[in-house]
């Protein structure tokens, strides 16, 4: 089936994706919302323009569509654009990555219903321990870029999740009552790596901003990097960087002879 | 008679990765005991013959593709196993016994309240009112033999219980809201096996 996947760059958008993809259906393209509203009640907020390296990375196109991020305006935004595509695109369903969210996926389902496009939430109900267990295990790099809960202080605000930092959500779940999969808002992510990617995330420059217990990473500066590359750059030189973004001097030779024989009228092949 | 596994019937038209994740693991996860889960077109009686049980799953708003299924399944009226039905189980146990499938004017997504009638088969004892999640564009009518355990402003047939066997239906999700029920169920329909009625 030919999908349009809902898409915010965090750990459930990218997963939700993956596994329409590994299920066999075609991904036209992501769709983001991106509310000027920073309190939206459906959408996914901090560093959601970056969602265009993931996408440049699986090689999908992507459409950021700007909305309001009040309540009515925001289903009204995401019903037209989802009107389009079918129009356009002839996307044939949805993918959300709706975990526990029955005010979420309750919407969706009905603009869905309402445009005669199917709606897949294929991480519905999955518990934290498990959806968590899932990401690690497939390989996902997922960083925290907001957090707005008792117990994650600055420590969490741009960590990467492993194992021990999903122990100690979980335990936090016990002790504050938390999502440890961030279903109230607890938290936001940010996928920098998963099997879909062709090249990881490699965030040099951010700016944390701290407003009572919600702190948010935004980033600054951000670029694809390959994977064997990536771990010569030293993180404290951010000029070396750039070193990475300069075309593999073969394929520059190739171009350059492809040119000279160009321009002496002979075939290029 | 014990209930130690469970059959849990894919009623969704492609039995792929995502209607499994979403219609059917969350049900098996709901389950106190073994389960297994395969598609409806491929439910038949000698599938269920290792089973003490079956649950026939939902599946997406706009899939209707289970009600091609309504003859294949009629075996499922002699069974003596306990079946029960959610959304679209709910609707493929109430065609297999009789009953018809209606079209709604509005679908019904999301969370309402459901009133628990007197007679409440297996729900909650101490409860009047139930929060359910609700992803269907149908309604049921009741089946002969068959009676309302609940009802809310949109479906008086919200929960549904054979007279003397082990077999109901919810229009409603409790994979979602109400996990319990699966539990509920088992022992409900335990208890009528036991009592052979």
């Amino acid at each position: 089936m030919r999908l349009a996947c809902l898409f915010s760059g965090g750990k459930d958008s990218v997963y939700a994706l993956h596994l329409a993809k590994y299920a066999g259906h075609e991904i036209s393209c992501l769709v983001a919302m991106r509310p000027q509203n920073t309190e939206s009640f459906l959408f996914h907020v901090p560093n959601i323009d970056w969602t265009k390296l993931q996408a440049e990375s699986m090689g999908f196109p992507l459409l950021i569509v700007q909305t309001s991020g009040q309540k009515s305006q925001e289903m009204k935004d995401l019903k037209r654009v989802l009107s389009e595509l079918k129009q356009k695109n002839k996307i044939e369903g949805v993918v959300t990555g709706a975990v526990f969210s029955t005010y979420q996926a309750s919407r969706i389902q009905k603009i869905c219903f309402e445009l005669g496009l199917f709606c897949y939430n294929p991480l519905w109900q999955t518990s934290p321990a498990s959806h968590w267990h899932e990401l690690l295990v497939n390989g996902f790099e997922v960083i925290l870029t907001s957090v707005a809960a008792q117990g994650l202080d600055n420590e969490w605000l741009g960590k990467k999740m492993d194992e021990n930092a999903v122990h100690v959500l979980r335990s936090l779940e016990k002790k504050h009552g938390l999502s440890s999969i961030g279903e109230g808002g607890e938290f936001e992510s940010f996928v920098v790596n998963a099997p879909l990617f062709a090249k990881k995330i490699y965030i040099s420059n951010y700016h944390d901003e701290w407003k009572g217990l919600q702190g948010t990473r935004h980033i600054l500066r951000a670029q694809l990097v390959d994977e064997h590359l990536r771990k010569k750059i030293n993180p404290s030189q951010k000029a070396s960087v750039k070193k990475i973004r300069v075309k593999p001097k073969k394929l520059v030779k190739k171009k350059r002879v492809k040119a000279k024989r160009a321009k002496h009228g002979r075939n290029s092949r | 008679m014990m209930i130690h596994s469970v059959l849990v019937v894919n009623c969704s038209r492609d039995n792929d990765l995502l209607s499994v994740r979403e219609f059917v693991w969350p049900i098996q996860r709901s389950l106190p005991v073994p389960s297994k889960a395969i598609p409806l077109r491929a439910f038949t009686e000698k599938s269920l013959q290792s089973f003490d049980a079956v649950i026939l799953s939902g599946c997406q708003l706009l899939d209707n593709d289970y009600l091609k299924y309504v003859k294949k399944i009629s075996w499922l009226k002699n069974s003596e196993r306990p079946v029960l039905g959610v959304c679209a189980g709910q609707q493929l146990v109430s065609l297999v016994y009789g009953g018809k499938v209606l079209d709604m004017k509005q679908p019904c997504v999301g969370v309402h309240s459901i009133v628990v009638r007197k007679n409440r088969a297996f729900l909650d004892g101490s409860l009047s009112t139930l929060n359910v999640y609700g992803l269907h564009s149908h309604t049921i009518t009741l089946p002969t033999g068959f009676a309302s355990a609940a009802y809310s402003s949109l479906n008086p047939n919200e929960v549904i219980f054979h007279a003397t066997r082990p077999v109901a239906g919810v229009s409603f999700h409790p994979e979602v809201l109400n996990k319990g029920l699966f539990p509920s169920f088992l022992t409900w329909a335990e208890d009528r096996l036991h009592s052979g009625k």
